[in-house]
């Protein structure tokens, strides 16, 4: 068990090295520099440049830059080029936008998966079945900025109620109302966070409640005489929840990533917003920061998911 | 000496189909025999013949769509199980008729343990305390020769080794005290010699607890020193039925002596061991006339186009072969 | 026991044996992909969804296309789709071929219909190329992963490989002097090790140089950290850094797509790889003498090939979606070149005064994208013998 989890680590650890160097690598060899940002701004003396360029290290071998960097970035000191505030205080901030619309979205995934997929495969082949199969190929084909018009369309027309950003511009009320803004302006996002998820997941739910039907014990489990809610409900659905525990490690790295295409429409002032606000300002520490931080949460979410593995599967043991 | 019994399972004319895209597939098809109390029948055959699809039939398992139960009738205690729905057959499975499977790999559920799975075949048919569950479970896993009990059954499968994870499913299909047993080749997928410590504990329960057992094969060898009858098998149909004496003394079909040639303690020192020529036709395109007939090496023009009679060789002695019939009787 | 033969064999020869029809392994596979109606539909799409984008490649393009995608016509500009162009107002060689703007107009007055042509085709080329991209990485990897896994990587053979590499992408950065510096070195190392390896092993390895084939580490475990590593970069927003970074193109999309997409390609290949390897027939083709390239590619890869077709069809899928998310963020092909991302980026400014413009693009990602991904589910249902209809 020990072993287990030291090599685990050690082999994280390594990984991370290399996620690092990768996109450090990326970022820096990529043409252009960030001291170009825009060399027409009149703010940008060539004096002031060299002061920039020194004050990151940009004058440094790439080998250096890369130690200062990250030594910074540990330290939680690294700041921000395009306002010179902490990456990880600005994050920080950020992420708590993006946590109620990953909260909410991950809620409404994982609790429909469950049923609509376990229902088509006990059902297979009937309507529901067929129904709900391509339901799901048309959620999981449907470009996401398309679905979220269509659905902002649906609802300024039919509801009246305005969507864009986290709150109605300018609203002063506060109480019930305050609230029922807040709730719907993030209500459409989560669903669209929401719904790609159902479609992947609830297949997914299907697929392996199958496999397990049509193992030899859930005949063992028929032949015993059990009801069939038992044979599906315990002895099926025990089996195929299995790999489900490891998934939930896996939802760790959507904390972060958060989506860039739902919050830019949205104007959502969360994390995928901010990625996308620093790719177009070439604000290197944020982008670093952000690819980092979600490498870490991969590695934890995988390191998490091993070890509920190691729990419910009684045929695991290390 | 076992016919004197009742009639506790009595198969009709049963019939099994697969449908697949335009072809039908006659697994089972039409077969008829009579298992009595206490009583342990045989079906013999190779793979693919329709034996387990005969089994499975009697549990109500098997799985409709693809496959169609076109015809026949499984009477058991009276009742036709073709008729009942699935609640009325949910009683009777594991009660009345339970059922072990091929794979003790594969058959027990690897998230439960042991203990948990023979309680709940007991629980399911009857109300009892758990803690009577308990004591019946441990009594169950000693009957079946399996040691200390007690912590074998906070055991996952995986814990256990082919040979005791078939006792465990024997002792699960005992749990309710069930009039017949059926065994779908039990020891099949078992080193030889624990194939052998497991005929022995069937013979010892059916001994003790006399019960009726159906019990299916491939294994000629395993049949002869379990069997009160033996149903011989081929394509979906029975070629041979008798008891042990009469199909390893005085075998009529060509497909049984076949068998039987082939077994390794019948080769002569120095003979090349026999093997029928051919192979078993497939369930969807059966030759016409006796389904032996392309291998059969006493084939005559009739054979070809008419579909053999179950010819009355001696007492209750039958064979599906009118040709060896002439030439016994006739001659 | 009479009465079972009645219905016996009527269609049959008389007397005669029957054998089971052969079918080859396609023909068999075909018959039950017919039978799923909604991957037939996928198909159909597809096939026409080819060869739309092959004729919009030929109609839109060049000095004076057929349906020219780029015409201005700023007085026609947000006309509604089926409406009649106003003859008046336009010269004789700005009228819409088809008579009517099928799809309407956008807010420069350009054809939407002629857009959306030359985009299909922008989309087709998309998806191919980089899961073609992907494949080929992914087979590769996953392949070498899965036949060599177990042989060791020594240290020579990794300082010649960092050396090589190094310095080639030293002198193509412009640090020449070093980077020459550093591939001779490596092919001195490199040298070394071919040399030393060859000798028969007879003579011993002189002091110093057995350093270098001091084994560090797996095959394997090399190619696993590299999908390990490769994962753990959240996938959209690389492509997008990526995308944002290099110089907009087609290409530098297609490619970079493709780099960042190949890795469930290798896990499938390199798991099948290591099934097959044990089985026997691959082993009888090595007791045959029969060389591993050989073995690899004429007796594994093919046997390999099932879940990979699965998952690059519905990478194409994905790789669809992806340009167009990076269209609609402003990162995809660089105008004037029209895709279905890029007219839907622009329609959103539009979008309640002219729907059409979010709707037709929209509409057709949709079809196109949930196509391949029935046609690709259908594949892996025919392919995959435990998801079959039993």
């Amino acid at each position: 068990m020990l072993a287990f989890l030291g090599r685990s680590l050690i082999q994280k650890i390594i990984t991370l090295f290399f996620v690092s160097v990768i996109s450090f690598l990326i970022i820096y060899l990529a043409p252009g520099e960030p001291s170009q940002i825009d060399p027409l701004n009149p703010i940008f003396t060539q004096e002031v440049l060299e002061r920039f360029r020194k004050e990151f290290h940009l004058d440094k071998p790439l080998h250096v830059q890369y130690f200062y960097f990250y030594r910074d970035l540990i330290s939680g000191k690294s700041v921000s080029w395009k306002d010179n505030r902490p990456v990880l205080g600005k994050i920080y901030e950020r992420f708590l936008n993006s946590l109620p619309l990953f909260i909410l979205g991950t809620l409404i995934t994982w609790t429909l998966s469950f049923p609509v997929g376990i229902h088509a495969a006990i059902r297979r082949g009937s309507f529901y079945d067929r129904s709900t199969t391509f339901l799901a190929y048309l959620l999981i084909s449907i470009p996401g900025f398309f679905f979220a018009y269509m659905l902002i369309i649906f609802v300024v027309t039919q509801f009246h109620v305005p969507v864009i950003g986290m709150e109605t511009f300018g609203i002063s009320s506060t109480g019930w109302s305050w609230l029922m803004d807040r709730v719907w302006h993030l209500l459409l996002p989560s669903i669209l966070f929401g719904a790609g998820g159902i479609a992947v997941l609830s297949r997914y739910v299907r697929n392996q409640m199958l496999e397990v039907e049509s193992q030899d014990y859930v005949r063992t489990a028929k032949a015993k005489g059990l009801p069939a809610d038992k044979v599906h409900y315990k002895h099926a659905l025990r089996n195929a929840l299995l790999p489900f525990v490891t998934m939930f490690g896996l939802i760790l790295p959507g904390l972060i990533g958060g989506s860039v295409i739902i919050e830019s429409i949205f104007s959502w002032p969360g994390m995928g917003r901010m990625a996308y606000e620093a790719i177009l300002a070439r604000d290197y520490p944020v982008i670093l920061t952000v690819n980092f931080i979600s490498a870490i949460l991969v590695l934890v979410g995988t390191f998490i998911s091993d070890l509920l593995y190691m729990v419910v599967d009684p045929r695991i043991r290390l | 000496m076992a016919l004197r019994n009742e009639i506790l399972l009595s198969v009709h004319d049963l019939k099994v189909f697969f449908h697949s895209d335009n072809t039908v597939s006659r697994a089972v098809d039409g077969v008829s025999y009579d298992v009595r109390e206490g009583e342990t029948v045989c079906l013999v055959g190779e793979s693919g013949c329709g034996k387990t699809v005969s089994a499975l039939a009697i549990l109500g398992l098997v799985p409709q769509p693809p496959g169609e139960i076109p015809g026949g009738e499984i009477l058991f205690k009276g009742k036709n199980l073709l008729d009942l729905d699935e609640e009325a057959l949910q009683e009777i499975r594991g009660k009345e008729i339970s059922m072990i499977f091929q794979e003790p790999m594969t058959s027990l559920n690897p998230v439960f343990t042991i203990g948990d799975q023979i309680e709940e075949a007991i629980t399911t048919h009857d109300t009892v305390e758990k803690t009577e569950a308990h004591r019946m479970t441990v009594e169950l896993l000693t009957d079946v020769g399996i040691a200390s009990p007690e912590e074998r059954m906070r055991d996952y499968p995986h814990n256990l080794s082919g040979g005791q994870r078939q006792r465990v499913m024997i002792a699960m299909s005992l749990a309710c005290k069930p009039d017949l047993v059926i065994a779908d080749e039990p020891t099949t997928a078992l080193d030889v010699t624990i194939q052998d410590q497991i005929l022995h504990l069937f013979r010892e329960l059916k001994e003790k607890r006399q019960m009726a057992l159906l019990y299916i094969t491939h294994n000629l060898a395993v049949v002869a020193e379990i069997a009160d009858r033996i149903h011989v098998m081929y394509a979906g149909i029975f070629a041979e039925v008798g008891n042990v004496e009469q199909i390893f003394r005085n075998p009529c079909h060509p497909y049984t002596m076949g068998l039987l040639a082939s077994l390794p303690s019948r080769a002569r020192k120095g003979q090349p061991l026999y093997s029928i020529p051919g192979a078993v036709p497939d369930p969807a395109y059966k030759p016409q006339g006796c389904p032996f007939h392309p291998r059969c090496p006493y084939v005559q023009e009739n054979c070809r186009r008419e579909f053999p009679e179950m010819c009355d060789f001696e007492d209750h002695h039958f064979a599906r072969c009118p040709v060896t019939y002439r030439q016994r009787k006739g001659s | 026991m009479m009465g079972v033969n009645e219905k016996r064999g009527s269609a049959f020869p008389e007397g005669g044996v029957l054998e089971t029809p052969k079918k080859t392994l396609f023909q068999e596979n075909w018959g039950l992909f017919r039978k799923n109606r909604l991957a037939m539909a996928g198909l159909m799409i597809f096939v026409a969804f080819f060869i739309i984008a092959v004729t919009g490649r030929v109609l839109t393009y060049g000095r004076d296309p057929y349906f020219n995608p780029a015409l201005v016509r700023l007085q026609e500009k947000l006309r509604p789709p089926l409406s009649k162009p106003n003859l008046e107002t336009l010269k004789p060689e700005e009228v819409p071929r088809l008579g009517i703007y099928l799809f309407g107009t956008d807010d420069l007055g350009r054809d939407v219909f002629s857009r959306m042509f030359q985009g299909s085709w922008v989309s087709l080329t998309v998806g191919f190329v980089a899961v073609g991209i992907a494949v080929v990485i992914g087979v590769f990897l996953g392949g070498i992963g899965g036949y060599y896994g177990s042989s060791q990587i020594n240290l020579g053979s990794l300082l010649a490989s960092v050396l090589l590499g190094g310095g080639i992408i030293g002198i193509l950065l412009g640090g020449t002097a070093v980077g020459v510096l550093m591939v001779l070195l490596g092919a001195a190392v490199a040298a070394v090790l071919i040399r030393m390896g060859n000798s028969k092993a007879k003579r011993p390895i002189p002091m110093g140089f057995s350093v270098l084939f001091l084994n560090l580490f797996s095959v394997d475990v090399l190619i696993t950290g590299l999908i390990d590593i490769m994962l753990c970069f959240p996938s959209f927003f690389l492509i997008l850094t990526v995308v944002a970074l290099l110089p907009a193109s087609i290409y530098t999309i297609m490619i970079v797509i493709g780099l960042t997409s190949w890795m469930g390609a290798a896990r499938f290949v390199r798991a099948e790889f290591l099934s097959l390897r044990e089985q026997d027939f691959v082993t009888a083709a090595r007791a045959l003498g029969v060389s591993n390239w050989r073995i690899i590619f004429r007796h594994m890869v093919p046997n390999a090939m099932a879940p990979v077709l699965v998952s690059a069809t519905i990478g194409i899928a994905t790789a669809i979606l992806t340009e167009a998310g990076l269209s609609f963020l402003g990162f995809g092909v660089p105008p004037p070149d029209a895709t279905w991302g890029n007219i839907l980026s622009n329609g959103k400014n539009f979008l309640f005064d002219a729907p059409w413009l979010t709707f037709v693009p929209g509409v057709a990602v949709l079809i196109v994208v949930l196509a391949f991904n029935l046609f690709g589910e259908g594949l892996r249902e025919v392919l995959n013998p435990k998801l079959r209809e039993r």
